[in-house]
């Protein structure tokens, strides 16, 4: 079959044609939020044959010996509980340098944590862990905290789970503060468990291994929940003045899955 | 039928393509969907419509990308090019795919990049990907160009 030629004028009307049903659908899929849904139903698609596969892996596994399973399912349960006695033994520690009394106005509820998204966590800036919805509508804002340790915030609710943007994430900031009363804005940089600050006054008191606290002053997060310890402090370049404070965050999402958090109003 | 197998094998790509993501391979990996079109161009008679190459486009932004411009916009040029040129690309010159595969996949990655924000360590994919595609569209070729070329 011969091809089609095509006339300038038919060439032009089909360019735009097809430019406008372009922006249609660039302009109905940021609406509708699709972009967001479908790589959320993506990840939940593809993590049944992932348990599939992690299920006959684990029946082989009870063929070739039934002690070896017993024994691995024991050393996820301990690992778990050490995961959890050292957030309890960070918290008394930190709160040992400041009052950790966390006292709020703020009505709070449980939840817990149904979902990690490792991919976008490892490949991209964007760090977000998903929680268990229940009646509540996507539009209202929570803190959320797991024990005394700050999280992130929710943004929105995606395939009726809360997606919440860990403190790690670019777009995401919070006030803080340390026990000697040195306060700054931290922002996320995209790497696993760091958010930044920067300080430009050199009468500021700080040091490595400082803990940092929220301060309550943005409205969002209630104050003196804990974000994490200084770890390191650089000279931005170009400006003596300015130094650059790397906070490691306690919070690990890949050990976050199905434990218990608290959401603040 | 020929639809829902196209739809099937683009579906197969994307979990494929998720795989390399999750097992952080995304960056030394060429890019499979634009891999993939190619191969499907020249083993068709006839390239598929401009219609064709917007949604599937579509289609991959939505499960890769923060926003639906880079793979739509992509393919839709793509697709323009094959219905508008008067001559079937895989009759020219090696030099000249390869030169078209380059700038295809820089400009991709320059949209995937503006879209998204990467990892430090995944930005480096922008760099190495327009020629890992290059090299693998010339083993592609050097294996079938028997077959494409004979009809020459």
């Amino acid at each position: 079959m011969p091809r089609e030629i095509f006339t300038f004028r038919k060439k032009i009307i089909l360019t735009f044609s097809y430019i406008l049903l372009i922006v249609a659908l660039v302009l109905s899929s940021n609406y509708l939020n699709l972009n967001e849904t479908s790589q959320r139903y993506l990840v939940k698609a593809l993590k049944i044959p992932e348990n599939f596969i992690e299920n006959i892996s684990q029946e082989f596994k009870e063929y070739e010996s039934l002690k070896i399973v017993d024994l691995e399912n024991e050393i996820i349960k301990l690992k778990n509980d050490i995961y959890e006695s050292e957030l309890k033994v960070r918290s008394l520690e930190n709160s040992k340098s400041y009052n950790t009394n966390i006292t709020t106005s703020k009505s709070t509820k449980k939840s817990y944590v149904s979902a990690f998204d490792q991919v976008n966590y490892s490949c991209c800036k964007k760090h977000v862990i998903y929680l268990q919805a229940e009646n509540t509508s996507g539009n209202q804002v929570f803190s959320v905290s797991q024990g005394d340790f700050i999280i992130g915030k929710t943004n929105g609710l995606v395939a009726n789970e809360f997606k919440v943007r860990l403190l790690s994430d670019p777009e995401e900031f919070i006030s803080l503060k340390n026990s000697k009363n040195f306060y700054c804005i931290a922002q996320g940089n995209g790497l696993p468990q760091e958010t930044v600050c920067f300080n430009e006054s050199k009468a500021s008191t700080y040091e490595i291994g400082d803990t940092f606290f929220s301060t309550g002053f943005d409205g969002i997060y209630p104050k003196n929940l804990i974000a994490g310890k200084l770890t390191k402090i650089e000279i931005v370049e170009g400006n003596m003045f300015k130094e650059k404070l790397t906070i490691e965050l306690f919070f690990d999402p890949y050990q976050s899955i199905d434990k218990g958090v608290t959401l603040y109003d | 039928m020929t639809d829902i197998f196209r739809i099937f094998r683009l579906l197969l790509v994307i979990v494929v393509n998720y795989l390399l993501l999750s097992f952080n391979l995304w960056k030394w990996a060429p890019d499979l969907f634009l891999i993939q079109s190619l191969l499907a161009i020249v083993i068709l008679k006839e390239p598929p419509g401009i219609y064709y190459f917007v949604f599937k486009g579509f289609l991959i932004d939505l499960f890769f990308s923060e926003i639906s411009i880079p793979y739509t916009l992509t393919f839709f040029i793509i697709g323009l090019f094959l219905k508008f040129s008067k001559i079937n690309w895989i009759q020219k010159s090696l030099v000249e795919q390869v030169t078209l595969i380059l700038l295809v996949s820089y400009f991709l990655n320059l949209l995937l990049s503006t879209v998204n924000t990467y990892s430090i360590e995944n930005e480096l994919r922008f760099l190495v990907n327009p020629f890992i595609n290059a090299f693998v569209w010339i083993l592609i070729f050097l294996n079938q160009r028997k077959k494409w070329l004979k009809n020459i």
